[in-house]
């Protein structure tokens, strides 16, 4: 399911002194199947954005439509069935570990497909199967929650976000506080899902991983989009303009152009794509 | 956000912010002691009245908060004063009973009803001004060293007062840490599917525990990590501790209490010997 | 023979009796005025060494032998160790105690009796030092969380420890927050030479730096070296679930395309070295 913001403002408490604008007239496309990573700095207006794609909060102004659900500031424009939208588009929130409560793995997982309406043998099926999905086999299903390590409690709570089957599914910060192989494994599963077709929204401080799993960056500085594109074509440009990191191979690659490095920015996206065309330059020189 | 700002510190530095958190308390104390003293008749008691919400009003001007605050406070007052109003018009006082206001169907609704709940009501508005002017003007911890010394004398009895204050000091620090956890789970279990402002009452009993047991685990968990890092950083109740902040009573503290004795005094008196200006100097006899 | 900081012999502790162990049979030492960082997964057993060396945890199995500035933990020294060592852990929230920055820092000089006209100057110099003076009286939910984590270093470095544990301190932030972090904590280093530090960590890029790497794996040590030496462990690494620094990673990548470098960790030695090799031939 595409996502598309039509002028959307919002401000935080609106008429009162605390009046503050989060978001300035965003118009933006968001593509079905693609990984669209948002970026930018704390108070940019990044978690105030994603919260309007499952209409945790509703714009001041405009509209977003989310497939046939619309939520727009004109109450009676706005769609209704709020439970058919949470369903389709899943939200994994920073820490997500911090959800859980009920007293086996499998309930809690269940409890997303038993609210959007599932009959509990079948939420327990759709448990189950989000379970085996995340890599937690079946020992895991009746233990609790609260016993595991911090790992796997993160990957019980993606799992209760999957067992709804969602189209689109949110990631804000999904592997902070993971250590690398973990946070790895988890991308790789995020992948695995979105040869599904499901389009992917990540929000993240950490350039490496937008370097590495965003088909399209989206670049936010006080509630406004200040640029729309690829992360090869972002991470090429001179980014202190928009305070942003640079990814480690970029990094890298700039100091050793700096350097008389004849090196070609084009195309890197990683260590081996680095030292490709770091081999190349060299060669070039030789010659 | 406008329910954390109500009763917070506001960092400012009027003279009632100077004057040190003992003085206020007693202040305090004495202040709401003349508000809710009975008089005479019904025209005395809302002169003095008067006269209190005159020096209410000066004093939070001076403490430079808000008025809008106040009246947001205020606000969930209203329901206060109809529920008062009820169990005034059905027990009506003895007293009084030939002034009937109006009837509602044959049952009588006298003055005296609507003029006690109205004197109550303005009596509570008046209490919690008085206290939101004394948390806006001292710093929690301020207050909580001030409360301690009040409490010392019963330190010799083997109660731990220090301790105690400590306890108060981190409740009052974490308040707004915790606020914005409810926050946090409240998303991400509407995220899941839970509606928490309908559904019957089975359906919204689920729902308050998928906020609740997180949030108590969550809570656990801070607790837990914040023993650590005060040990870490060489707490212990039983040892002897300096203080940073020193209470020290100044010029001004005496001429607050001064004042505010005084102020108090002329109350109790003109509560005690039923005084009437109205007689006693116009020669009018009033309700 | 160089002083040591930390000695370790033989620890081994579980959280229940008879429970599993979280740390088995661990021996390793930490010269002063080290940087040490401790790699090792989620779950490694490694915020449990960090308490036990803070002597948060002391119930370690009576075998274990555990000094620290050749002191044991005994009833005696204990509170003696305690002031030599600051710590400061992941969670920025869950360690800020006062109500203000200003009364956060206090709160260890206040634990350690510390005469109060002299607090001002202190509270004021190790804000400074972290670059938080002029948030002295803001209070801790209108500061980000790496302000929060500053003001955690700060509140440390104000009761001046030899030994600074850094228990994840950079895991829950961002990459910004990290960096301040890390630069901050390398300048007290150069400032004061003496200062021993043990840093907790699975980011791979700050183990890097360090001058020594411990690596913990499901509670044992498993490797232990100089940066250089213990990347070079490919397959110890992978199994612990660790990464290897990019710059090692790069160097490899290279060499297996036929420019074969020194394995330097550090990403401007492995440019340098480039640019040479570009213009030897």
């Amino acid at each position: 399911m595409p996502i598309q913001f039509e002028k959307v403002s919002y401000t935080y408490e609106k008429k009162s002194p605390f009046a503050h604008d989060a978001l300035k007239g965003v118009d933006l496309l968001l593509e079905e199947g693609k990984t669209s990573a948002i970026v930018g700095k704390t108070g940019s207006g990044k978690s105030t954005l994603i919260q309007q794609m499952n209409a945790l909060l509703n714009p001041t102004e405009g509209k977003v439509i989310i497939g046939d659900f619309i939520n727009s500031a004109n109450k009676k424009e706005r769609s209704k069935d709020l439970f058919s939208l949470r369903k389709k588009v899943g939200m994994v929130f920073q820490f997500p570990e911090y959800q859980l409560f009920e007293d086996t793995v499998e309930k809690d997982v269940a409890f997303g497909p038993r609210n959007f309406g599932m009959k509990k043998e079948e939420a327990l099926q759709a448990a189950h199967e989000a379970l085996r999905r995340v890599g937690l086999d079946e020992s895991f299903d009746k233990r609790s929650p609260f016993q595991l390590s911090g790992g796997e409690k993160r990957k019980v709570a993606i799992a209760g976000i999957l067992a709804t089957k969602p189209s689109i599914l949110v990631l804000d910060e999904p592997t902070s506080g993971l250590d690398p192989a973990s946070a790895e494994e988890t991308m790789a599963l995020f992948e695995e899902i979105k040869k599904d077709g499901t389009t992917l929204i990540l929000v993240t401080h950490d350039m490496d991983l937008v370097l590495k799993h965003a088909d399209q960056v989206v670049v936010m500085e006080e509630g406004e989009i200040k640029k729309v594109c690829t992360p090869e074509e972002l991470f090429s440009l001179s980014l202190e303009e928009y305070s942003l990191d640079t990814p480690k191979v970029y990094r890298f690659a700039k100091k050793a152009i700096e350097k008389g490095i004849p090196l070609s920015l084009e195309g890197l996206h990683d260590v081996s794509s680095l030292a490709e065309a770091l081999c190349k330059a060299l060669r070039k020189e030789k010659k | 956000m406008s329910s954390i700002t109500m009763g917070r510190y506001v960092p400012y530095r009027s003279p009632i912010h100077l004057l040190d958190p003992r003085t206020k308390l007693v202040c305090l104390v004495l202040l709401v002691v003349s508000v809710f003293l009975g008089y005479a008749n019904y025209s005395t008691t809302f002169l003095m009245t008067g006269l209190s919400l005159l020096l209410v009003l000066v004093l939070f001007a001076m403490t430079r908060m808000s008025f809008l605050s106040l009246l947001k406070s205020l606000k969930s007052l209203w329901f206060m004063l109809i529920f008062l109003l009820l169990i005034y018009a059905i027990t009506p006082r003895s007293d009084n009973l030939d002034w009937v206001a109006f009837f509602i169907y044959d049952y009588p609704i006298y003055w005296a009803s609507i003029l006690d709940a109205l004197k109550i009501l303005v009596r509570l508005m008046l209490m919690v001004a008085l206290s939101l002017i004394l948390t806006a003007s001292t710093k929690p911890l301020d207050l909580t060293a001030g409360i301690e010394w009040y409490l010392s004398p019963i330190h010799f009895l083997g109660v731990n007062t220090a301790a105690w204050a400590m306890v108060l000091s981190l409740a009052l620090r974490f308040i707004p840490t915790i606020l914005e956890d409810v926050q946090r789970i409240m998303k991400a279990q509407s995220s899941r599917g839970v509606d928490f402002k309908r559904g019957k009452l089975t359906v919204r009993a689920r729902a308050l525990i998928s906020l609740v047991v997180p949030l108590v685990v969550s809570s656990l968990v801070r607790s837990d990590e914040l023993g650590d890092a005060m040990e870490g950083r060489g707490y212990d109740p039983r040892s002897k501790r300096t203080r940073y902040r020193k209470l020290t009573f100044h010029w001004g503290d005496l001429i607050a209490l001064l004042l505010c004795a005084a102020f108090c005094a002329l109350c109790i008196t003109m509560s005690v010997t039923s005084f009437d200006p109205f007689l006693t100097w116009f020669g009018v006899t009033v309700r | 023979m160089d002083e040591l900081a930390v000695e370790v012999e033989h620890l081994s502790f579980s959280y229940k009796e008879n429970g599993p162990k979280v740390l088995d049979d661990i021996s390793f030492s930490i010269k002063k005025g080290d940087y040490v960082a401790l790699i090792g997964h989620n779950g490694s057993g490694k915020s449990t060494l960090a308490r036990i060396l803070a002597g948060l945890y002391t119930e370690i199995e009576p075998n274990s032998l555990l000094r620290i500035f050749n002191m044991s933990y005994d009833v005696e020294n204990s509170s003696k160790i305690r002031g030599l060592i600051g710590i400061v852990f992941q969670n920025p929230d869950n360690q800020f105690v006062g109500s203000s920055v200003r009364d956060d820092i206090a709160f260890g000089l206040e634990n350690r009796a510390i005469d109060p006209s002299k607090m001002d100057e202190i509270i004021e110099k190790s804000a400074k030092e972290v670059g938080m003076e002029e948030y002295l009286d803001q209070a801790p939910e209108n500061l980000s969380g790496g302000q929060k984590q500053r003001v955690a270093l700060a509140g440390v470095l104000a009761l001046s420890p030899s030994l600074l544990l850094l228990d994840e301190a950079t895991s829950m932030l961002d990459p910004k927050g990290k960096r301040e972090i890390l630069s901050l904590v390398k300048e007290r280093k150069k400032e004061n030479p003496d200062l021993t530090i043990l840093s907790i960590t699975h980011d791979v890029e700050e183990a890097a730096m360090a001058d020594y790497v411990l690596v913990l794996s499901k509670g044992k040590i498993i490797l232990e070296g100089t940066g250089e030496e213990v990347f070079s462990h490919e397959k110890e690494l992978e199994e612990a679930n660790l990464d290897a620094p990019f710059a090692y990673e790069l160097g490899k990548a290279l060499k297996a395309r036929g420019i074969s470098l020194s394995s330097s960790l550090e990403e401007d030695t492995l440019l340098e070295e480039l640019c040479q090799y570009s213009s030897k031939k």
